[in-house]
């Protein structure tokens, strides 16, 4: 069986890991551009950080046998400053015709302001102008609802953004729904307290059904662990679907999304599946 | 298009029984020790009551009901 992580920032990871996920059957990974967890200090600083995203990343993957892949963007959390958004916006593209970038991600919000929606519109309009798919962080806990339904709303607006290109992450049983009904993809994070557990990600897709749904580990420097992804795995295999069921979700679906964009190598195993 | 769980009710109360008691028992436990400790005057503890009354109702989607009592 293989196993895509469709979101993990291995920035934040030890090499341990890697071998963890190698030995777990993991093929490949994304990992979008995000916070920190400290404000950086400078436009330059997101440069550094795209430029490890493109380099050291995917030669450190590739040890163990793990395809490493990115997003590039400027992340909600340090989207309140308009001006140095515009700086780092103003950069981006030279990291987009990187052989392992995928789109543009994740954007989104984080407290639901107006200067995070301005910066937000500035990439979404970028993203729709090249082409590019894109990948969205939904608020945590209380805001969520309602930064998701901005977003759709934003998105649905917009007139030139084509769903089946487009993720919301970290949704859980109030939002999938909602992100679904509207044509786009959903994934569902897996972490240890908060965002979804095993379990509950194995209940939703027994009540929706696992058409454009992904489900990630999104390990950081947090209470998280790239293993929560496999234990999503364990969970449906111990509810008695098989190997066929599981793979059709962990694999074949991130290909299927994944895929829309050339640079991303493995193929589901049927196309069109589940 | 819902997946049919292979498992019976019964088969996943069995899986699951132990998971539920010991969380329901931590939430309980959680409750006794901020009372012991002179208790808190803050919302939130409020609304952990209203979404635990969610989460043992009998109405169907308490998942998403307790998320969208919790949602701003």
């Amino acid at each position: 069986m293989r196993i895509i992580e469709p979101h993990i920032h291995m920035i934040a990871r030890t090499t341990a890991d890697y071998e963890r996920m190698a030995l777990m059957h993991t093929v490949a990974c994304c990992e979008p551009a995000f916070w920190a967890g400290y404000d950086r200090t400078s436009a330059l600083a997101f440069h550094d950080y795209f430029t490890h995203l493109t380099t050291f990343e995917p030669a450190r993957a590739a040890q163990y046998l793990i395809q490493h892949y990115a997003w590039i963007c400027i992340n909600p959390k340090e989207a309140e400053d308009v001006a140095l958004a515009k700086e780092v916006i103003a950069f981006i593209p030279e990291f987009l015709d990187a052989p392992t970038v995928l789109g543009i991600g994740e954007i989104g919000l984080n407290k639901n302001t107006r200067n995070e929606l301005t910066v937000f519109e500035l990439q979404v309009e970028m993203a729709v102008a090249r082409g590019l798919l894109i990948w969205i962080h939904t608020p945590h806990l209380n805001d969520k609802l309602k930064g998701t339904r901005l977003m759709l709303d934003c998105l649905k607006a917009h007139g030139r953004v084509n769903p089946d290109r487009v993720c919301f992450d970290h949704a859980e049983e109030h939002t999938v729904g909602l992100i679904r009904d509207a044509g786009f993809w959903a994934a569902m994070t897996i972490y240890p307290i908060t965002k979804n557990s095993p379990a509950r990600v194995v209940d939703t897709l027994e009540q929706l059904g696992p058409e454009r749904l992904l489900v990630d580990a999104s390990g950081d420097w947090g209470p998280s662990d790239p293993a929560t992804l496999h234990q999503a795995v364990f969970e449906m295999r111990r509810r008695g679907y098989d190997d066929d069921q599981v793979e059709a979700v962990f694999y074949d679906n991130p290909c299927l999304f994944l895929g829309q964009c050339p640079k991303f190598k493995p193929r589901p195993r049927r196309r069109g599946t589940p | 298009m819902s997946m049919t769980p292979p498992k019976s009710g019964a088969e996943l109360l069995n899986m699951s029984y132990l998971d539920m008691r010991s969380h329901l028992l931590e939430v309980a436990a959680a409750f006794d020790r901020i009372e012991r400790a002179g208790g808190a005057d803050d919302p939130r503890l409020e609304l952990l009551r209203q979404v635990g009354r969610i989460a043992l109702d009998a109405k169907p989607d308490r998942a998403r009901r307790f998320l969208e009592r919790l949602s701003e």
